[in-house]
């Protein structure tokens, strides 16, 4: 972490005075919400009461996060322009979404507060308390790398290189993520979001124009042929990507992003009609495109920045011109570059816009798991018997243990893989099987509750596309060859989806637990 | 066939970056409203909720 010091960095007391109003601000008014909370769906959805333009602002300020900055600029540093049909693939699927209502209309419709609560309408307690389980813990595992990259984000952009004094911001913004969260709820969540969505949009732009006016886009074009090749601009091409990951690309940051992870899916359930589900999904298709593609133009800025930068070339090049293999020094990359282009106040606003997308991603996903793991797992188990006083409480210790957690495991955990792949996989491990549930049990009548168990077990087997897990068990050398994490998660995919058909045609359900939608 | 890639790739940073502008603006101001009406749209329901546990009461 040290190396980055040497690059210096723009940050200045003016722009800690700017970040810390601006975050004073946003915990007051998510404090403020606390009073509109008086039962579990208020909490957890808002009363049902979200209109279209809301919806879009919290959808966008959740899954527009500092994390998702980070990971989607290291894989423009480290792919190129081919990086954005990652970005393409993000905005086309869910505007597919929004147009059709695939997926999200008949979850709207059927009016439950999350995914497995589905599964239990349609497949039974056992497959709502596993599927549940499953989300939980794989949607806590996705979260694990985000405090690794808020701390290298500041000590990257303030030129803070005390791993003690990083860690304490860390925990401050937690605390104070945790406090607002753990009051308001969904309420809290949707109005501080749509402040981080006004800045963090404000942000995103300023820092696009700054640095395609420092580069040139004929300089930019130029280095990314010369440092990558073809590879830099065709994403077909051998290199970085190829056809398995443009195909894995449409599957999780198209499809699965958008209409099966959780956290954007609460957003549908939460919308006033069906309606504003559609316009929800057809308008934010923009800003899942734009989430990717504007950080990623980052990264390649960075990469051109640095490549002709002296210090900045033997940091994060190798002698003979390659980018650095360490996904932790590639992750550095654009929050270093930002440090060197941004004019002081610049750099204040847009260090306060990415802290606040940091807390409104982590207010989102806290909330969505205790959620979950309260309302699927425990009160199900429980006999359905949980006041619910009780199954606040129990969200709210929840929240708080999940944080505990989120900073051990983000000391310790070793990367070892691109953030994005990371987060991909850990995704796939809840993902694969649920996109079979979905899909199956919306729209095939002879789903099982047989065929629904298989699936979500199948598709928790992607946690093998962990590269320390891969390590654990000798994937390679069992295999004979280092199989990809794309490649491993399209094969849980696709073993999902089948043992789902079978498992339901070989063993039928005796009545049908829930009809077609 | 790089320089076709380039091309294409800086249409779609354009075009995002010009679309994405739009619907900040509009959801901007449009979510102001929007957040207005919900705190309203909450206190009616709890007032409603309320009005039917007092009448329950009542009776």
């Amino acid at each position: 972490m040290n190396d980055t010091v040497h690059l210096g960095t723009n940050f200045t007391h003016w722009d800690w005075v700017i970040v810390v109003v601006y975050l004073s601000g946003s915990v007051a008014i998510g404090l403020f919400a606390n009073r509109y909370i008086r039962n579990m769906a208020d909490y957890i959805v808002a009363g049902r009461s979200l209109r279209s333009f809301i919806s879009i602002a919290t959808m966008l300020g959740s899954e527009v996060g500092l994390v998702t900055v980070m990971y989607t600029s290291q894989k423009g540093f480290t792919g190129g322009f081919s990086a954005f049909h990652i970005g393409l693939c993000a905005g086309i699927v869910p505007l597919i979404v929004g147009l059709t209502g695939f997926i999200v209309v008949p979850l709207r419709q059927a009016r439950v507060k999350t995914i497995p609560e589905y599964y239990g309408l349609r497949f039974g307690t056992g497959v709502r308390v596993l599927g549940g389980f499953i989300l939980t813990g794989a949607g806590i595992l996705n979260m694990g790398v985000f405090l690794k990259a808020g701390a290298v984000f500041v000590t990257a952009l303030t030129g803070l290189h005390d791993p003690m004094v990083v860690n304490i911001v860390m925990t401050v913004l937690i605390v104070l993520v945790l406090i607002y969260t753990i009051l308001g709820g969904m309420v809290s969540v949707v109005i501080t979001d749509y402040i981080q969505f006004v800045v963090l949009s404000l942000a995103l732009m300023l820092t696009a124009f700054f640095a395609a006016r420092d580069m040139g886009w004929k300089h930019i074009v130029d280095t990314v042929e010369m440092v990558h090749g073809e590879s830099g601009f065709n994403p077909f091409a051998e290199g970085e990507y190829g056809l398995s990951y443009v195909l894995w690309s449409l599957f999780v940051f198209g499809l699965v992003s958008s209409a099966v992870w959780p956290t954007a899916v609460i957003r549908a359930c939460a919308a006033e009609n069906v309606q504003v589900v559609r316009r929800l999904y057809t308008f934010s298709s923009v800003g899942f495109m734009t989430r990717f593609i504007l950080p990623q133009f980052l990264g390649i800025c960075a990469l051109v920045y640095f490549w002709n930068h002296e210090t900045g070339r033997e940091l994060f090049f190798t002698a003979d011109g390659a980018v650095v293999a360490d996904p932790t020094i590639t992750l550095k990359a654009m929050p270093c570059f930002l440090a060197q282009i941004l004019p002081v106040g610049a750099i204040g606003i847009v260090c306060a816009g990415m802290l606040a997308a940091f807390m409104s991603t982590h207010d989102s996903y806290l909330l969505c798991w205790a959620s979950v793991f309260v309302e699927d797992v425990v009160n199900p188990l429980w006999g359905g018997a949980l006041s619910t006083r009780a199954r606040l409480l129990m969200a709210r210790v929840f929240i708080l243990l999940t944080a505990v957690f989120l900073l051990i495991w983000s000391l310790w955990y070793p990367l070892g893989q691109d953030m994005l792949d990371y987060l991909a996989v850990t995704g796939a491990v809840y993902a694969s099987g649920a996109f079979a549930l979905l899909l199956f049990g919306l729209y095939w009548n002879r789903a099982s509750s047989v065929g629904a168990y298989l699936a979500l077990i199948a598709g928790a087997m992607a946690v093998v596309g962990l590269k320390p897990i891969q390590q654990l068990v000798g994937l390679t050398e069992l295999l004979g060859f280092q199989p990809t994490g794309a490649q491993i998660g399209l094969v849980t995919v696709a073993a999902s989806l089948v043992l789902m058909v079978l498992g339901s045609l070989v063993f039928p359900d005796s009545t049908s637990a829930g009809g077609e939608s | 066939m790089i320089d076709a890639w380039a091309t294409f790739w800086a249409w779609v940073l354009v075009g995002t970056a010009i679309v994405f502008s739009c619907l900040a603006v509009a959801v901007a101001i449009g979510g102001f409203f929007d957040i207005r009406a919900l705190l309203k749209t909450m206190e009616r329901q709890h007032q409603e909720t309320e009005d039917d546990q007092g009448d329950a009461g009542d009776e």
